[in-house]
Parts: C-alpha cells; sequence; structure tokens
C-alpha cells in the first residue's frame, strides 16, 4: 500500500470534499474555515461549527443527503494550526447500503501542526450486505502534535452478512517517518481465527502524543514502536465495545492541549 | 552452487536458531478455544497477514544490502506495521539467535555486518542478509519466510493439540500454493513504502494476551 493520502481533487468531480481548518492560535478566537466542495447532489458530510474560543473549536460532521451508497466518493481533509485543539463530532453513526456490483470510497486526510490537537470519536460505520467501500485514513503529525481517533468498524446490519471493506491507514510524523501503516480487506471470509475471529465488529481508538501510564487500560492495548498506542477490541456488537480506551485517551488530549496552552 | 541447497538449509527445522519455542500465535488461540480443524485456517490467516509483513520486509531488506541502501528505514516500516510489541519483541529475540548463526556461517559477509548494525534488527532483515549472502534470490527468500511460518504453527500445533503428525504436514503441503503466490507477489518489491501491512486483529490480540500469561509452552 502507498503512504500518500489518497484524496485528490479529481476525486472531488464524483463526489464531495469537506474541509475542516483551523488556524494556529495567535491573539483572538481560534480562526476555522469549513467548506464543502462537488456537485450539490452528491452525499456530503457538512461541517457545522459548534463553539470556539481562543484555542480549540469544535465541529460537526452532519450527513447531508443518503448515504452511503453506489458511486458516493466522500472525502475529509482536517487541517489544525499550530497549538490549537479542534474537536469533531458526528451526530451519527453511517451505514453503506448495498452497491450491487458498486463501490464507494470514504476517505480522511489529517494534518496536524505543531502542537496541534485533533480528538475525533468516529461513531460506527456500518458495511451492509452488498456494500464494498474504500475506506483510507492518512495521517501527517507535527511535533508534538497529538491525535485521538475512534473508529468501529461493523461487517452487517443486525443479522446481516457482511459487506466488504478495503481499509488502509498511515500516520507519518513531521520527518515522514511511519509511525502506524496498516490495510484490512475485510468481508464474510474475514470471519476465521487470526483475522476477526467470529466478531463482526472492529473498535479502535488511536492515539498519538498523549503520554499515557504504561499500566493504563490494558485490555487489546498495542503500544507502538515510535510512540502512539492503538486500541483494538473485537466483539459481535459494537455496544459492547469497551469506552473506557476513549475516555482516557480524550481525557488526556484535553489535559495535553491546555498544556500546551500554557 | 544452486541456492536450494541454502535454502534447505536455513528452512530446516534442526537449526539452533529458537524456532522450537514459537507457536505464532496458535498457543493463545488454543487457549481461546481453537480446534485441531480450525489449525489450517489459522496458518492461513497468518500467510495473509504477519507472514506477509515479514516476507515483504525481508524481500525489500535483501534489494537495499544488494543495493548499498540504509536498512532503518525497512525497521521503520516493519515496526509501524507490526502494532504488537510482544511480535515486535519476538521478532527481535529470533533475530538475534540467527544472527549468531549467520554470522558464524558467513564470517566476510559485509551484508551479515550491515544487518548486524541495524538498530532493532527484526528477523526478517537478517534473513534478508542470510540471503543476500547465501546468494538466495528474492522470490526464494519470500517462500522462505511463507514455509517457515507454516512449520512454526504445524509443529506447535502437535505439542499443543492431539493430531496425527501426517495432518499437520498435509495442512502446510495444502498451503504451498499460497505461499508460493505471497513470494511471488512480493518478490519485486524495492521499496520500504510498498511493504504490504496487512493487519490481523485477533492474531495482535492473541500476542498481547501470551505475552501476559505466565503458563505457557512457547514464548510467542
Amino acid at each position: 500500500m502507498t503512504t500518500m493520502p489518497t484524496t485528490s481533487t479529481s476525486e472531488v468531480a464524483t463526489g464531495a470534499l469537506t474541509r475542516v481548518r483551523v488556524g494556529a492560535v495567535s491573539s483572538g478566537r481560534v480562526r476555522v474555515e469549513t467548506e464543502m466542495e462537488g456537485p450539490a447532489t452528491a452525499p456530503a458530510l457538512r461541517p457545522m461549527l459548534l463553539a470556539s474560543d481562543a484555542t480549540s473549536a469544535r465541529v460537526s460532521l452532519v450527513p447531508d443527503g443518503a448515504m452511503l451508497l453506489a458511486g458516493d466518493r466522500v472525502a475529509v481533509e482536517v487541517e489544525v494550526g499550530e497549538g490549537a485543539c479542534l474537536t469533531l463530532v458526528e451526530p451519527a453513526g453511517t451505514v453503506a447500503y448495498d452497491m450491487d456490483g458498486g463501490q464507494a470510497c470514504w476517505s480522511v486526510a489529517i494534518t496536524l501542526a505543531a502542537g496541534a490537537t485533533l480528538l475525533w470519536a468516529g461513531e460506527p460505520f456500518v458495511v451492509s450486505a452488498g456494500a464494498d467501500v474504500i475506506r483510507s485514513t492518512a495521517v501527517t503529525l507535527g511535533a508534538g502534535a497529538r491525535l485521538a481517533l475512534r473508529e468501529t468498524l461493523v461487517l452487517g446490519r443486525h443479522g446481516e452478512r457482511p459487506g466488504r471493506t478495503s481499509t488502509s491507514w498511515s500516520a507519518l510524523d513531521h520527518e515522514g517517518r511511519p509511525l502506524l501503516v496498516e490495510s484490512l480487506d475485510l468481508d464474510e471470509a474475514s470471519l476465521v481465527p487470526g483475522i476477526l475471529g467470529d466478531h463482526r465488529v472492529l473498535g479502535a481508538v488511536t492515539t498519538f502524543g498523549l503520554d499515557l501510564p504504561p499500566d493504563l487500560c490494558r485490555q487489546g492495548r498495542l503500544d507502538l514502536e515510535r510512540g502512539g498506542t492503538l486500541w483494538r477490541h473485537l466483539a459481535a456488537e459494537a455496544h459492547e465495545l469497551p469506552g473506557e480506551p476513549w475516555t482516557v485517551s480524550s481525557a488526556s488530549s484535553r489535559s495535553g492541549g491546555s498544556r500546551s496552552r500554557r | 552452487m544452486a541456492d536450494d541447497l541454502m535454502l534447505m538449509l536455513l528452512a530446516d527445522a534442526r537449526l539452533p536458531v529458537a524456532g522450537h519455542t514459537q507457536s505464532g500465535q496458535l498457543e493463545a488461540a488454543v487457549r481461546s478455544g481453537l480446534t485441531a480443524a480450525q489449525v489450517s485456517v489459522l496458518m492461513r490467516s497468518r500467510l495473509g497477514s504477519v507472514a506477509r509483513v515479514e516476507a515483504g520486509t525481508a524481500v525489500v531488506a535483501l534489494h537495499r544490502l544488494r543495493a548499498g541502501l540504509p536498512l532503518a528505514p525497512v525497521v521503520d516500516a516493519w515496526a509501524a506495521r507490526t502494532p504488537a510489541a510482544p511480535m515486535r519483541e519476538t521478532s527481535h529475540t529470533l533475530a538475534r539467535a540467527l544472527l549468531r548463526l549467520v554470522r558464524r556461517l558467513f564470517p566476510d559477509s559485509p551484508h551479515v555486518a550491515d544487518a548486524a548494525g541495524v538498530e532493532g534488527v527484526c528477523r526478517p532483515i537478517v534473513l534478508a542478509a542470510a540471503a543476500a549472502a547465501g546468494g538466495i534470490s528474492p522470490a526464494s527468500l519470500g517462500r522462505l519466510v511463507a514455509y517457515d511460518d507454516l512449520q512454526t504453527v504445524a509443529s506447535a500445533a502437535l505439542k499443543l493439540l492431539p493430531l496425527d503428525p501426517l495432518d499437520a504436514t498435509s495442512w502446510v503441503h495444502d498451503l504451498l500454493p499460497a505461499a508460493d503466490r505471497l513470494a511471488t507477489e512480493v518478490a519485486a518489491l524495492t521499496s520500504p513504502d510498498e511493504i504490504p501491512a496487512p493487519s490481523a486483529p485477533q492474531l495482535d490480540l492473541w500476542a498481547l494476551a501470551h505475552a501476559a500469561t505466565t503458563r505457557r509452552l512457547f514464548s510467542a
């Protein structure tokens, strides 16, 4: 797989690009730019500013139009400036529906400047039977940047066979060195020992830049080689995923963020 | 000399490189309920994930050794694709054991010296050094990694589950075409960025669980 962000302007022609930019901390209220590009009929995530102050902003990504259907290409670009803190929330989960042989794309590119913080509690992403989704997440972290990102993949709605999703994940530090690179091609064949076992729900909380005590929240905790932690849990239902990793990492991100403001 | 004799030597289970201490997460899997009938499924899961990362890492390291390029980016790429610390630690331990042997077999090889000098050296990089010193092709190196992975689990299965050894060997045999495909797919890789990164969430979780237990037959 490639470690380059997969978002490109050519994708905008057939889908929608959502951009959220938070400027560097300076004097006064932090600058927040939100925009959407693409045809008005294309499904998109509409960014809505909920709150902001001198150093932080809170933005909701509201689904606009029915999604996710065959041919949809949803792209999200997030940039957080030096020292600033952005919290992204999703009002609801996303369901990728039967695509009848078609395919959809969901790509996220995150760029964090030095000392920037992003806190994003993603809601469940459900891949219904017959859905086929290419998902990519590409993160670039500046020096001292912090990230806490929650992702929950659900293969099939309740009582349904899994759909298909190819996911790729990469996080690079400010020197371009890789911190975490992963791909997962999931479908019915992934419900085997070693991959997902008989669990259709894969939960992940990925954090970088947080100073977490080594004994905190040991279950499913994968401490990465060059800093960062990935908590991973397998479950039969999304509500069975433990909440502690997110509680711990979001609290640590916030306290880390306030530290940098002093 | 044809490279297959060197390959046989390196693939031999009797090699003094601590291979018998490894179960490829099978012990943890059995502890969590894996049955004898599912062992070959686990072997296939490994071929599609950790063995693929290891084979890709080895092949890219071999290219860089022969081209005189630094190995540190290969270690970075491998570590970023190996999120479970116990798996990384196991690879470091096996790398040290293999390095002792490879140094003895190829005392004058600059490739072996290069691998020995890499900070955080992992097993596929030492295997690459052995391949560079022993005249083994990238495709053969990929087959070696895949085959060794299959045999590691199959032979561990005989100690963990009541099995007919003929069954275990037939599982390996049946997965040889998949091992061959894996090797073919990674043979032409040259850049650390290109190393496949397939994740196996349950293997990672088993590796964590196994490292946390004291009652075990295999170290990993």
